[in-house]
C-alpha cells in the first residue's frame, strides 16, 4: 500500500502510469470494481448510473511530497502519492502526511520530473572519494594562531 | 439547554459516524485517510458537546450516556447527516450541504453568549473550513469530470437537495435559545448558503436543482422524528454498549 519514496522505486512503482500504452491491457481484461451501494438507495438511483465504475486511481500520476516540519528547516521528503494534480496532491499530502502536526508547509513535485542517479554508477560515482581524505578540512593541520576553527 | 446542544452534538456524531463508514472503503488510499480524518474531526466536536450536557445535566451521567444509550426518537440531529453515504457523489453532495452550512454556522455560534459554545465553535471553524475545501474540490471536479461523474454529481444534488432546507428550519428549541443569545439566527444563514452552493455549482458546470423554488423540505429530525436509516445505524453504533453495558477497554 505504501509507495517507496526514492526517485528509482518511484519510477518502478508507477505501473501503469508509465506502461508502455502498446502493452497496455485492453479494457475489458482491466479489473473493474462495484461500487457498494446500499439497496435502499439503489432504489432511487437512475438505472443507467448503476453500472461498474471503473477504478482510474491507477491513471493518476505519482507526486513526491515534501514537508517543512517548522519555520527556517528545510522540506523533507516524507513520501509519495497518487493524484489528478497539484492541488489534489498538496490536499491528499496535508490528509496523508501532516494528520499528527508533522508540518507547515508542503511542496508536492510530480515524480516524473525527479531524476535520480543510477544504482549501477555507484562504484564510478563514489567509491573514488574513498581514499581522498585530504578532501576533508580535518585532513590539514592548522597553525596554532588560528583560533575559532 | 440540554435539548440544543444534544442537537449540535448529534449532527456532529451521526455525521461524523456517516464518513467513518468509509474506512477501508475509500476509493483511493489518500480520500480514505481526508474522509477518517474528517469523520474523527466530527466525533471530536460531539464529544465536547456531550461533555458539556453531561456538566449540565449533572446526576453522574457522563459523554457515553448520549450516543449510547439513548433511542432512535431522543437523537435532534437533522435527516441529512444520517443519510446513507450512497455513492461518492452522494457522499460529497451531503458533504458540500453541510460543510457549507457548518461554515456559516460556526462563525455565527462563536457570538454566542454561552462562552463555552463560543469555544467550541472557534476551534471547530478551523476544521470545517477544510472540510468545506475539501468537499468543494471533489463537487467542481466530479461534476467538471467526465460524463459520468457529471450525471452522478448532478443526480446527488437533486437526491440531497431537499434534505437541506432543514437546516435553515429553527425547531423550538432553536428558537428559545436565539432569544436567549446563545443560538443564532439560522434562518439568515440561509441566502448566503445558497450562494455560496450556487457558486459552487456552477464552477462544477452543474445546474442548480429545480426543486430550489419550492419551499418544501424534508424536516422531523431536530425533533426526533427520523427517517428509517438512522435506527440501523445506531443499531451499529450502540451494539456493543447495549449488549455489554460499561464495556471499556
Amino acid at each position: 500500500m505504501f509507495r517507496r519514496p526514492n526517485g528509482a522505486n518511484a519510477t518502478a512503482a508507477q505501473g501503469p502510469d508509465t506502461a508502455d500504452p502498446k502493452k497496455e491491457k485492453p479494457v475489458a481484461e482491466r479489473p473493474i470494481s462495484y461500487r457498494p451501494v446500499a439497496p435502499a438507495v439503489a432504489l432511487n438511483v437512475v438505472p443507467s448510473l448503476l453500472k461498474p465504475i471503473r477504478m482510474s486511481n491507477h491513471e493518476w500520476p505519482l507526486w513526491e511530497i515534501f514537508i517543512r516540519s517548522k519555520a527556517g528547516l528545510d522540506h523533507k521528503h516524507v513520501g509519495s502519492l497518487h493524484a489528478a494534480d497539484a492541488q489534489m496532491a498538496i490536499e491528499m499530502a496535508r490528509d496523508v502526511y501532516t494528520r499528527r502536526q508533522e508540518g507547515i508547509s508542503i511542496w508536492a513535485v510530480e515524480s516524473k520530473n525527479i531524476h535520480a542517479s543510477n544504482p549501477d554508477d555507484a562504484v564510478s560515482f563514489y567509491d573514488p572519494s574513498n581514499d581522498k581524505v585530504y578532501r576533508h578540512p580535518t585532513f590539514y593541520d592548522l597553525p596554532d594562531e588560528l583560533t575559532h576553527m | 439547554m440540554i435539548d440544543y446542544i444534544l442537537h449540535l452534538a448529534d449532527n456532529a456524531l451521526i455525521y461524523g459516524h456517516r464518513l467513518s463508514e468509509w474506512c477501508g472503503h475509500g476509493p483511493i488510499l489518500e480520500v480514505d485517510m481526508a474522509l477518517s480524518n474528517i469523520a474523527l474531526d466530527h466525533v471530536g466536536a460531539a464529544r465536547s458537546l456531550y461533555q458539556y450536557a453531561a456538566e449540565i445535566e449533572g446526576n453522574g451521567k457522563t459523554e457515553d450516556f448520549y450516543p449510547y444509550f439513548r433511542d432512535v426518537r431522543a437523537f435532534r440531529n437533522v435527516l441529512l447527516v444520517e443519510q446513507p453515504n450512497g455513492d461518492f457523489a452522494d457522499t460529497m453532495a451531503r458533504a458540500l450541504f453541510f460543510d457549507t452550512y457548518m461554515v456559516l454556522f460556526y462563525t455565527a455560534l462563536q457570538k454566542s453568549s454561552d462562552a463555552r459554545l463560543a469555544a467550541i465553535a472557534e476551534k471547530s471553524l478551523k476544521e470545517v473550513t477544510y472540510h468545506l475545501r475539501f468537499s468543494r474540490e471533489w463537487v467542481i471536479r466530479l461534476g467538471d469530470g467526465t460524463e459520468e461523474s457529471h450525471a452522478r454529481m448532478q443526480h446527488a444534488i437533486a437526491e440531497l437537495w431537499p434534505y437541506a432546507g432543514e437546516l435553515f428550519a429553527p425547531s423550538e428549541t432553536e428558537r428559545a435559545m436565539q432569544a436567549a443569545g446563545i443560538a443564532p439566527d439560522i434562518a439568515a444563514l440561509k441566502p448566503e448558503w445558497e450562494r455560496l452552493i450556487g457558486e459552487t455549482l456552477q464552477e462544477a458546470t452543474l445546474s442548480y436543482p429545480l426543486q430550489a423554488a419550492g419551499a418544501w423540505h424534508h424536516s422531523g429530525g431536530k425533533t426526533g422524528v427520523h427517517s428509517e436509516y438512522l435506527g440501523f445505524a445506531l443499531a451499529e453504533l450502540q451494539y456493543l454498549q447495549k449488549s455489554y453495558p460499561g464495556c471499556a477497554w
